[in-house]
């Protein structure tokens, strides 16, 4: 029984934390479908992370906040399509630009907005949601159905991507703008404008998990608080191959290491820190060479498309 | 047209990334020149102290820092301690932000070469850029925020520069380990530093030191999470601990250590906040703070410099110096049993006064 509820606890603390990594690696899936290779996820999480707080901040709602994110998502996702889609700068170049961006428009407008102190002003943040009855059976309950609203809408957006990309005639236009936009185009597809919608939606999403980040994870903003998550998403859809599906068994399993690292920390082992800070990044290693299949990349991923 | 506008959010980017580290001016191309970007706290001294006191106006120092002045943290006391300075004293106090160890090299030439009269270099991770530096400049100062720890075992890396000087705080984690060994009713503690830098070393050496003296039998737990930002992977890990029935968590690691002390709080456990007042962080969890007393250390080393008996080699700060810190109850002597409270507070009186000199 003991057993039982550690591991639950385990389960439902590996949850939590997939969750930011799963909603950036949802955003970058929709992008990367549609032909588009963002490196930025880190710096747009970091714009988000801010105007989370400041939306909290100043509102009183954290729901507010996760819109001033998801607002400050979509800003960025234009300016990342104006300058890849419109202007057909190099993708790479641009994600990099957004990166340093985020991480020095964060930190300015930080210090603008609550200044250079040692206190922390508090704010509404993510409580966690019992769910009825679910949440009240032994194991099942602990592990899946006491979490933040925020997890079960990322968990829930699983299969709602999956379903869109997959299932519907706009999701089949966007796979055919990442595979081939020249065909795409002869059918009467809007690239550029199928390009900037997924860019745009995808960085609200990813901007949902630097928003989960620092209102819900955590109760403030701090400087460069998304400590590369938003690389990992990357990795996280290449190891999910470019699948819904696939980026949620990534995140979790990223996490996991993570989450097993800390419990062997805290049990009084005698291994040392240094491997256990080690560890996630071994698992993530060896659970890649051992289940990784070859990725296929859309076809078209991260090339600028000119029309004519 | 596009390309005006794509030149336009070049331009829109490359301002937008300046804030965040202000950097000075290349040290190679203006040597000469007085750090024009980097953030200046001067202020005018009184109207009175320029009749009787000497003007320090003239006399210019500057904190070299290795990450940014709002992590809450190692970075943001020595930001306050030299703003503070130049407040009270009206001279230039300048400050330079998330330095990597192999441009050290550079701001310390510049600011050499520019004869400041006082260069703070913030962290033990620079100490092979200042010891090869320092001797080039015998006219500047320069004082290496050091970490101490209690036996004695950092004093063996000390060179003996005629203008640098070691400075740092002693017995932190004596204080905060002592502290914990009676407000644990598990007799379990533990001390997560971010990572194994000397500056965060110094303490994690005194903890167990200090829980034995109050609560010879708790186990003392001290290790690293590996991360000074991170603030999720330093929540888990401390709910990791207090899952395993730790009931007293203090932490060093900048902002991350905000993780610790809101798992602390959610856990309804208790926390110790460390390196400022912490208590509005966690309210629920923060029962006192123990702080690294910097502002008055620099103070006291500028002060040292001014009246011209600035010493060089080990400045350390004893528990009895000021050199550390506690907070206020904030309400919290009303909060836990007398007997913890009459006992911390005693516990601290003594360490303070020296009592247990020669025990740790």
């Amino acid at each position: 029984m003991d057993f039982l509820n550690t591991l639950a606890g385990w389960i439902a603390t590996d949850l939590r934390l997939a969750t930011p990594l799963l909603l950036a690696g949802l955003g970058l899936v929709i992008m990367n479908r549609a032909g588009i290779l963002n490196i930025g996820a880190e710096g747009t999480m970091l714009i988000a992370t801010l105007m989370a707080v400041v939306g909290s901040y100043y509102s009183g709602s954290v729901w507010i906040g996760m819109l001033f994110a998801m607002v400050s998502g979509a800003l960025v996702g234009f300016l990342f399509s104006l300058l890849t889609v419109t202007l057909r700068a190099n993708q790479v170049v641009v994600g990099a630009a957004i990166n340093i961006l985020g991480s020095g428009l964060s930190a300015t407008l930080f210090r603008i907005l609550f200044g250079v102190s040692s206190n922390v002003p508090l704010i509404d943040v993510f409580q966690p949601l019992n769910i009825p009855i679910l949440g009240d059976i032994p194991f099942f309950g602990t592990a899946f159905f006491q979490q933040m609203p925020v997890v079960y809408i990322a968990f829930l957006m699983v299969p709602m991507v999956s379903y869109y990309l997959f299932r519907t005639q706009s999701g089949l236009n966007l796979r055919a703008v990442g595979e081939n936009p020249k065909a795409a185009d002869t059918l009467g597809i809007s690239v550029y404008r199928t390009q900037y919608a997924a860019i745009v939606i995808g960085s609200m999403i990813i901007a949902m998990g630097g928003a989960f980040m620092s209102t819900g994870l955590t109760k403030f903003f701090s400087e460069e608080m998304v400590s590369g998550r938003g690389f990992i998403a990357l990795a996280a859809v290449i190891f999910g191959r470019y699948k819904p599906r696939g980026v949620m068994f990534a995140a979790i399993v990223f996490m996991a290491g993570t989450v097993t690292a800390n419990t062997l920390l805290a049990s009084s082992s005698q291994i040392p820190y240094q491997f256990l800070t080690m560890l996630p990044y071994i698992l993530t290693v060896i659970v890649l060479a051992t289940f990784a299949r070859s990725a296929i990349a859309p076809a078209s991923l991260g090339k600028p498309y000119k029309r004519g | 047209m596009k390309k005006v506008l794509a030149w336009l959010l070049v331009l829109l980017m490359a301002l937008s990334t300046m804030g965040c580290s202000a950097p000075a001016p290349a040290a190679t191309e203006a040597p000469a020149e007085p750090a024009a970007e980097a953030q200046t706290a001067t202020e005018a001294p009184a109207e009175a102290a320029a009749t009787e006191a000497p003007d320090y106006s003239k006399l210019r120092i500057v904190a070299l820092l290795p990450g940014t002045i709002t992590d809450n943290g190692w970075n943001y006391i020595c930001y306050d301690a030299i703003k503070q300075i130049g407040e009270k004293y009206g001279c230039t106090a300048e400050y330079i932000e998330n330095i990597a160890v192999s441009d050290m090299g550079e701001y310390l030439n510049m600011y050499g070469e520019d004869g400041y009269d006082m260069v703070i270099v913030h962290g033990a991770q620079f100490e092979s850029a200042v010891t090869e530096i320092a001797p080039n400049y015998p006219n500047t100062k320069f004082c290496l925020s050091y970490g101490f720890k209690i036996d004695g075992s950092t004093d063996a890396n000390l060179k003996d520069i005629s203008n640098l000087a070691y400075v740092g705080p002693v017995g932190m984690g004596v204080a905060i380990g002592g502290i914990m060994g009676i407000l644990t009713e598990t007799d379990k503690v533990v001390f997560l530093g971010g990572i194994e830098t000397p500056a965060i070393a110094d303490i994690v050496s005194g903890i167990a030191a200090g829980v034995a003296l109050t609560n010879p039998e708790a186990t003392a737990t001290t290790s690293y999470i590996g991360t000074l930002t991170d603030q999720d992977m330093a929540r888990e890990a401390a709910n990791a601990f207090i899952a395993q029935g730790y009931d007293v968590v203090c932490a060093s690691a900048n902002s991350a250590q905000l993780g610790c002390l809101w798992a602390a709080e959610d856990a309804g456990v208790y926390a110790l906040g460390f390196n400022s007042d912490q208590y509005e962080i966690a309210p629920n969890a923060v029962v006192l703070s123990v702080m690294r007393n910097f502002s008055y250390i620099y103070m006291n080393v500028f002060e040292q410099l001014v009246a011209g008996n600035w010493k060089s080699g080990k400045v350390a700060y004893d528990l009895d110096q000021q050199g550390t810190l506690v907070s206020d109850w904030h309400g919290w002597d009303q909060k836990l049993p007398a007997e913890k409270v009459t006992a911390i507070n005693e516990f601290i009186t003594k360490l303070f006064a020296g009592g247990y000199k020669g025990q740790y």
